[in-house]
């Protein structure tokens, strides 16, 4: 831009207009996803802003201004703390766990052999299923007559209520777990598909053995994936609903209730959207920082545009 | 330990793994298919669990897909008026991100501009940005743009969820085409969009079917916009007609998981006749190095 800032200066304002006018045919290409985000996402989120200063919605209209009442409520509330505080286990356990399991099974399905077509077309099936579906399936194998109390029945072992106040978060994670690893599964075997077999040759000349190949090539070979993938994975498991809402729907008592269903209850069962939406942005700062980082790594490693 | 019999400890372990894997995706599904062919009299009388049957049936998808008595009054005949709208909104929000995403993805990365490695930034903002955060504003705009409660709420809601996403796909394949290759169309006379036709999308099919399989399973499998938007029976989609099966106390368990296989069969299809091309589209941006 410089170049053309030197030229505008020396041949006048006609060569301006003229960049000008190419950069706005060019600006055409990008217009319509930008005129979607901006009306879809950016814009709700400012009148999202507006909406949390008003005590209600009613017929269509926000009514009583109230200031940052809302905003003290929040803050003052325990339960919003308990929430926060659940969807972060919620979140930190799930997301350790696909990435644990992803790596054993990318690992395992590194080398190529016959049938690791299939293998791996097998692999990424819980994540293709819809969120909702493995949600049902599991609310089935988990129900008390389901599949996994029989076994456990017909071994003596007595049955367990999955979804009871001590068990239910134990066992969204597990369902989270399910349906997740294949993201990191497939991110890792295309990441480990990058490391050049010498690598792993010198080292065992130099009389490395499995594990310290494993720590010293493949871990940091793949950190930028693993980085990446793990910010993404840990934003979209924070702001996981279906699975906790088809299932145990926050309950019992509040034992799974996880932000995302607290806001949507506070929006859609007890109709106090405004209080709702104040929530959101009150943990809006948190995401914002993880979907920046995540941003500025994606565009890294794509090379910049 | 030589290196053979390490290797073959190696070897041992991957294959627990590998069965282990196998048994912890294919036992659910192979549960959840079976239940779909009892008949109600055993998985309502506590057979659920069984995981063989001596009585196979099709009943369950006889009632999915032609005749449930029981959901007369509340769901409507059968799930097709709901599979139908899922088609449709899915089917209009596909068409739509893969022009608009190709048509952004040849701007920024064959016509530079000082913006566009904001508008990279802005795109990649709103595919990473979790929806719940946006439901209660977004519903409220809805209504007052007066297009809540229809089909046309839900394929604006899910433009957002498919058009950044696409975009960001079609981009991390048009990179990979030389941009002299473009010039060199526009030399030879035809203008930005003849080149694009003519030139760039013959060499990057792929990846628009890859976008055009994303941006449809994505809106195929969301229920919370769904949920948020629509209240009226015939303009539900499938997700959320399914939804709407899950209530009271006693499910129907074998109609419940014979509607879960229907709607998880596009994608589940899809992907594994893409699988190589989604492996690599899914992990765009994401893992290209």
């Amino acid at each position: 831009m410089e170049l053309s800032g030197l030229h505008a200066f020396l041949f006048g304002r006609n060569v301006m207009a003229r960049m000008m006018k190419k950069e706005m045919s060019n600006l055409l290409f990008v217009l319509p996803v930008v005129a979607i985000v901006a009306l879809i996402l950016i814009f709700p989120l400012f009148y999202g802003g507006y909406l949390s200063f008003f005590k209600s919605i009613s017929r269509g209209n926000a009514r009583d201004f109230v200031g940052f009442k809302n905003y003290v409520d929040t803050l003052n509330n325990e339960g919003f703390y308990r929430s926060l505080i659940r969807t972060s286990i919620y979140t930190a356990s799930a997301v350790f766990t696909k990435i644990v399991l992803g790596m054993i099974f990318a690992l395992s399905l590194n080398k190529r052999f016959r049938g690791i077509g299939i293998l791996r077309g097998i692999a990424i099936i819980p994540w293709s299923i819809p969120p909702f579906v493995v949600a049902l399936i599991w609310f089935g194998i988990l129900d008390w007559a389901g599949p996994v109390n029989s076994v456990l029945q017909s071994m003596n072992l007595g049955t367990i209520d999955w979804f009871s106040k001590s068990t239910a978060l134990t066992t969204i994670i597990m369902i989270n777990i399910w349906k997740g690893w294949p993201f990191f599964f497939m991110s890792f075997v295309s990441g480990l598909q990058a490391i050049p077999d010498e690598l792993y040759e010198a080292a065992e000349i130099d009389g490395a053995g499995i594990w310290r190949s494993f720590w010293q090539i493949t871990l940091p070979s793949l950190r930028p994936v693993l980085l990446t993938t793990m910010l993404l994975s840990t934003i979209w498991t924070f702001g996981e609903f279906e699975t906790v809402y088809l299932t145990t729907a926050g309950g019992p008592g509040e034992a799974t209730r996880t932000l995302p269903i607290q806001i949507f209850e506070t929006a859609f069962s007890k109709f106090q959207l405004p209080q709702a939406i104040t929530q959101s942005i009150v943990i809006l700062p948190i995401f914002l920082l993880a979907i920046f980082w995540v941003v500025r790594l994606m565009k890294k490693s794509e090379g910049e545009s | 330990m030589t290196r053979k019999q390490r290797m073959r400890v190696v070897r041992f372990w991957k294959i627990v793994a590998v069965t282990f894997m196998l048994i912890l995706v294919c036992v659910p599904l192979y549960w959840v298919v079976l239940t779909s062919l009892k008949p109600d009299t055993e998985t309502m009388g506590g057979g659920l669990g069984k995981l063989y049957t001596n009585n196979l049936t099709f009943e369950n998808y006889k009632k999915v897909f032609v005749y449930n008595p029981q959901w007369v009054g509340y769901l409507g005949n059968n799930l097709w008026p709901a599979i139908m709208n899922s088609f449709f909104i899915s089917g209009i929000v596909t068409l739509i991100a893969v022009i608009v995403g190709t048509f952004a993805a040849y701007g920024l990365t064959k016509f530079p501009t000082r913006f566009n490695s904001t508008v990279s930034s802005f795109v990649l903002f709103a595919y990473v940005f979790p929806a719940f955060i946006l439901v209660g504003p977004l519903s409220m705009l809805l209504s007052k743009v007066g297009i809540i409660d229809s089909r046309l709420g839900v394929i604006v809601a899910h433009l957002l969820i498919a058009v950044p996403f696409t975009t960001w796909m079609m981009r991390s394949y048009f990179v990979t085409i030389p941009t002299s290759l473009v010039e060199a169309g526009m030399i030879d006379g035809t203008n930005k969009i003849g080149a694009l036709f003519r030139i760039v999308l013959p060499l990057t099919a792929p990846g628009m079917i890859t976008a055009a399989v994303f941006a449809f399973t994505r809106s195929w499998a969301d229920l919370l916009y769904s949920l948020i938007i629509i209240s009226t029976t015939s303009k539900m989609t499938l997700p959320l007609a399914i939804t709407m099966m899950k209530v009271g106390d006693v499910y129907q368990w074998g109609t419940l998981m014979t509607a879960a296989l229907v709607a998880a069969a596009p994608p589940v299809i899809i992907y594994a006749v893409l699988q190589k091309y989604v492996v690599g589209g899914m992990t765009a941006g994401a893992v290209k190095s």
